[in-house]
């Protein structure tokens, strides 16, 4: 094997090491963030940084990702870490099954549907959606529309 | 050994609408003995639980899977809560009530069976039901009404009240125990929609309504007593024997009725050696599948409720001959398409279809005498039939609409929560187990109640008819 070839495939293989072992070690919020900022962005929503903190301090609390299994988490870490890099592992459309649910739950945790889904309003994070701890918090029902 | 009037075996709606009646009609207080199989778990309890904290007295409750057992590899789901108040503490509170031609679909379209009972015969228990539950619902409806809803109809959403201009009676408010207005110790509904358990008590469960009942001085409920048999001589059932701690024990009632759901009244009356040909045959409920309507320029919005309305353009008809009736419901939950700027542009309804009755499906003699036995074949092809011809029939039906796309979900829900027909009403004791009403051919100081007298089980929800025969049945006899 050439010199070349060998640093090479050296380099790849530390470099894949690296990345795994940071996916591995970073945090399940991490991956959350991640995956709310490029949504965020996607939608154009006029939303800061700090709502999808507290909405990630707020998941916490209410213990959200706790039914998640231990793969599933990784599962969703290692995707949304790797996304748009070009390549894409494997099970991706369960990852986007995953990733629309983490989606659909942040949304309905803020004002986004209260304000008659106005892209151009501030978006606020509220708390996370649960009809057990805050009753009566369908946006399309006719308490938000008369 | 104790004596007692009345023997109610269960305290779900069967039971409790029975009771009500024949307190209302007893000259003089009467004797009555309550057994219920689970306990009193309150709706504070069960709230509690949804919000993570499990009381210990509660954790270890049995679910229905735990309390019967299957025959054959088909482990259907058969859903109900077996403590007190039975499945009023998890239902969704639908309350339509049949359309007269249900009563007569064998004479109509040569399938299934006729009732002995027309709709006219129960059209004022459906009445006085209907005031009990508290239920909310339209001026025009497609079933006669000789008396207005007690309360104010649910909201329309933006598509349901296109809907309805387009097929008026046949596309209504859904008629709701989910209360619109404050009523008793009830809350309006408020669209929290996870009606199984109500986080504002807005639905009727026997708990928030009907409790005072048993709390009557001369009323007994006993919990934690499972009925598991009938001691019968010369055709009168004379005691019911219960286990409670590991024991046996048994009580005598001048008239029993039970009032467990039908998969348990039937396993009690196969213990007690009931040989009608069809005790425990015909366990059947409906079939429901799911669909969404995608729309180009269409927000489904402000609508109240769970379920915002009930559709019956494909409900009854000639097509009742070759497939199954098709009640419709549209959803209010919080689904959404996750597409930019097409959030709401989506309708979700439910397509529930009936089936018919077949022997070959039934409650059979079980050797643990307190864990029935389940003998499930599946539907019957009448529901496939109708099944395969649902996307076509949504296109005709729903065409007028601006739609984007229909996307059939194509598979059936594992269970519509509605058990039915194991121990089905007739005019003779060679087509059924009970009487008109409600009464058992044979033994006839033994009433057998609820949804299990159906001889067709239509596709509407059967709380509100099996609540108006309970009442039927005890102003007929009392």
């Amino acid at each position: 094997m050439k010199r070349r070839k060998f640093i090479g495939i050296v380099s790849v293989g530390t470099a894949t090491v690296i990345a795994g072992s940071y996916i591995s070690f970073s945090g399940f919020d991490t991956a959350i963030k991640k995956i709310l900022t490029n949504y965020t962005k996607m939608l154009k929503l006029n939303i800061s940084d700090k709502e999808i903190s507290s909405f990630i301090i707020g998941a916490n609390k209410a213990k959200l990702w706790e039914s998640y299994s231990f793969l599933k988490k990784e599962l969703i870490k290692w995707h949304a870490n790797i996304e748009n890099i070009g390549f894409s592992l494997p099970s991706i459309d369960q990852y986007k099954w995953y990733k629309q649910e983490i989606e659909r739950q942040f949304l309905f945790s803020t004002s986004f549907f209260y304000n008659g889904m106005d892209t151009t309003k501030p978006v606020y994070y509220l708390r996370i959606y649960n009809p057990y701890n805050t009753p009566c918090c369908n946006p399309f029902s006719n308490t938000y529309y008369s | 050994m104790e004596n007692y009037d009345l023997i109610l075996v269960g305290s779900g709606f069967a039971s409790s609408f029975f009771l009500k009646k024949y307190l209302e009609k007893s000259p003089k207080p009467k004797r009555v003995l309550v057994l219920e199989r689970g306990v009193f778990y309150p709706h504070s309890a069960r709230l509690d639980s949804k919000r993570g904290n499990v009381s210990p007295k509660f954790a270890n409750l049995p679910t229905p899977d735990d309390t019967f057992n299957f025959k054959n590899k088909d482990k259907k789901s058969w859903v109900f809560d077996p403590n007190f108040g039975g499945s009023s503490n998890c239902w969704v509170g639908c309350t339509p009530r049949f359309l007269p031609n249900d009563f007569k679909i064998k004479t109509l379209y040569g399938v299934g069976n006729d009732w002995p009972i027309t709709y006219n015969e129960l059209e004022p228990y459906y009445c006085d039901a209907e005031e009990i539950l508290g239920v909310a619902g339209p001026e025009i409806t497609p079933f006669p009404k000789s008396k207005k809803y007690p309360l104010p109809p649910q909201h329309l959403s933006t598509v349901d009240r296109l809907i309805q201009q387009k097929y008026g009676a046949l596309f209504i408010s859904q008629p709701t125990a989910r209360a619109t207005i404050p009523i008793g110790n009830r809350h309006a509904c408020c669209s929290s929609c996870v009606c199984k358990l109500c986080p504002v008590d807005s639905k009727f469960t026997i708990e928030n309504t009907l409790l005072y009942l048993y709390r009557q001085s001369n009323v007994t409920l006993k919990f934690n007593c499972q009925v598991h048999n009938l001691r019968i001589e010369n055709n009168q059932v004379q005691s019911v024997i219960y286990r409670t701690n590991g024991k046996d024990y048994e009580a005598r009632g001048e008239v029993i009725a039970l009032g467990a759901n039908p998969i348990f009244n039937s396993h009690i009356l196969l213990a007690a050696g009931d040989k009608s040909y069809y005790t425990g045959r015909g366990l059947c409920e409906q079939r429901g599948t799911y669909a969404r309507l995608y729309f180009k320029d269409l927000d489904n919005v402000g609508g109240s409720s769970i379920i915002t309305t009930n559709g019956f353009m494909l409900y009854d008809g000639p097509h009742r001959k070759e497939y199954s009736a098709c009640l419709i419901e549209n959803s209010n939950t919080v689904f959404i398409r996750n597409e930019p700027g097409k959030w709401r542009k989506i309708a979700l309804m439910k397509f529930i279809f009936e089936d018919l009755p077949n022997d070959n499906n039934r409650i059979v003699t079980s050797e643990n005498p307190l864990k029935p036995t389940i003998e499930y074949g599946g539907h019957d092809p009448y529901v496939d039939r109708a099944m395969s011809r649902l996307e076509e029939n949504i296109q005709k039906t729903f065409s007028f609409l601006p739609l984007e796309k229909i996307e059939m979900d194509g598979f059936f829900q594992k269970t519509e929560f509605h058990i039915c027909s194991t121990t089905r009403m007739s005019s003779s004791r060679e087509k059924g187990v009970v009487d008109a009403n409600l009464i058992h051919h044979k033994y006839r100081n033994l009433f057998v109640l609820g949804s299990a007298v159906f001889p067709s089980i239509t596709p509407a929800n059967p709380t509100l008819t099996l609540s108006s025969l309970s009442l039927m049945a005890a102003d007929r006899a009392f």
